[in-house]
């Protein structure tokens, strides 16, 4: 049944003309497809869930939020750059931040974080657990408090920061897409 | 205040933490468990299992029909990198330069231009060969020039380079003088080429090619 709801879901999104992401569970992938062709593909290594499941049905991207988001330079008008000058202020990938929350509609929250490498990134990873076990709970009991649906929060681990990065600069604002996870898994 | 009074508030103030902590748990685990819990409904009958088991197989199938299959264009503006396929083959991969992400605000003006490659589906509109560039007026401004009453002092030649696809809105994909450039963002919004690529990009591609940006 909720295969069924997954290829209708997909299916509308397939025919738009317009790209969607699929966060799916079962094959631990997020993908960013059109027309049902896959152009990008995000490994996961590690998933966490919080509160209640997720209908299987097509949800938007409300927004992206990173503790250092990336900030546009702004162009001073009779002052361009050396067009040969590789030392450009561009918004470029490695500008994107690598750990960050995406807000979906229907109060979803999924975290994106890298698979830790360095010291930094691990005192940021202990930081997020730290969280994760402190706030859902709290939220939970606040949205509860006010009679709403309570909110899912989704935990999730990439491979490393270039893939979290990519993720970030692919998924725009008004994205829509799919989160698939089958109860049986 | 003594060193025990604030202890105790410490103390109380903790233990009240907590109490909210395992609210929030119990009434989360409760929520947690309906993702790893069994289905629930009533037992699906054979039947209507073959039935659903059916359908998905049609679904499956009408997603598999709208799958690209002729020739298209991916741009993947993170790593600067065009593909050109064919279904699920890369037929070339060409290095480009993409948007900058910039923004100029019009001097003493409402205008403001952010100079992003656009995203989502798009298809060729237009193939042009020697393509002038018809400066637009942030060009200008860019610059900190007047913007030109004379159309004619908008046109620039030789900028472009031997190609342009046009696929809406004054974007393109072309040529460009500025090759170093190439695999970093740069551009007001269009795709730049370089020469060889380009040419066998815009050989190959027609009115109404499918063009993918991400």
């Amino acid at each position: 049944m909720e295969e069924n709801q997954y290829l209708e879901a997909e299916l509308g999104l397939a025919k738009a003309p317009s790209l969607y992401f699929i966060f799916d569970f079962k094959e631990k992938s997020v993908y960013l497809k059109a027309k049902g062709t896959i152009f990008r593909e995000w490994e996961i290594r590690r998933i966490r869930f919080w509160g209640n499941p997720v209908p299987v049905k097509s949800f938007l991207l409300i927004k992206k939020s990173a503790l250092f988001p990336p900030k546009r330079k702004s162009i001073k008008p009779g002052k361009s750059e050396e067009k040969d000058n590789f030392e450009l202020e561009v918004l470029e990938l490695k500008d994107m931040p690598s750990s960050y929350t995406l807000s979906i509609e229907g109060d979803i929250v999924v975290y994106v974080r890298p698979k830790t490498k360095s010291f930094v990134s691990l005192l940021r990873n202990i930081g997020h657990s730290l969280r994760w076990y402190t706030f859902p709970p709290l939220k939970t009991l606040w949205f509860s408090l006010k009679k709403k649906r309570s909110y899912t929060a989704i935990d999730i681990l990439l491979a490393d920061e270039k893939d979290a990065k990519a993720l970030y600069w692919a998924f725009l604002d008004g994205l829509k897409g799919i989160i698939y996870r089958p109860r049986s898994n | 205040m003594p060193k025990r009074v604030i202890l105790i508030i410490g103390l109380r103030v903790l233990l009240i933490f907590l109490v909210f902590e395992f609210a929030g748990y119990y009434i989360g685990i409760r929520s947690n468990s309906k993702w790893k819990s069994a289905v629930t409904e009533k037992k699906i009958e054979a039947k209507s299992l073959k039935e659903i088991q059916a359908k998905n197989k049609i679904l499956a199938k009408k997603i598999k029909s709208l799958s690209l299959k002729g020739v298209y264009i991916v741009i993947d503006t993170a790593n600067n990198i065009l593909y050109f396929r064919k279904g699920n083959e890369v037929i070339l991969e060409a290095v480009i330069s993409s948007g900058s992400g910039d923004i100029l605000q019009e001097p003493g003006g409402k205008r403001k231009w952010i100079f992003d490659t656009p995203r989502g589906e798009f298809y060729v509109k237009s193939k042009l060969t020697e393509p002038d560039w018809v400066k637009p007026d942030w060009a200008f401004i860019e610059e900190g020039e007047n913007i030109p009453k004379d159309f004619n002092q908008r046109i620039e030649s030789g900028v472009l380079g031997d190609y342009g696809l046009g696929f809406g809105e004054g974007y393109f994909i072309h040529g460009t003088l500025y090759t170093r450039l190439l695999g970093r963002n740069v551009t007001h919004g269009c795709i730049r080429v370089a020469d060889n690529d380009l040419k066998a990009v815009y050989r190959a591609s027609s009115i109404g090619t499918k063009i993918f940006i991400y």
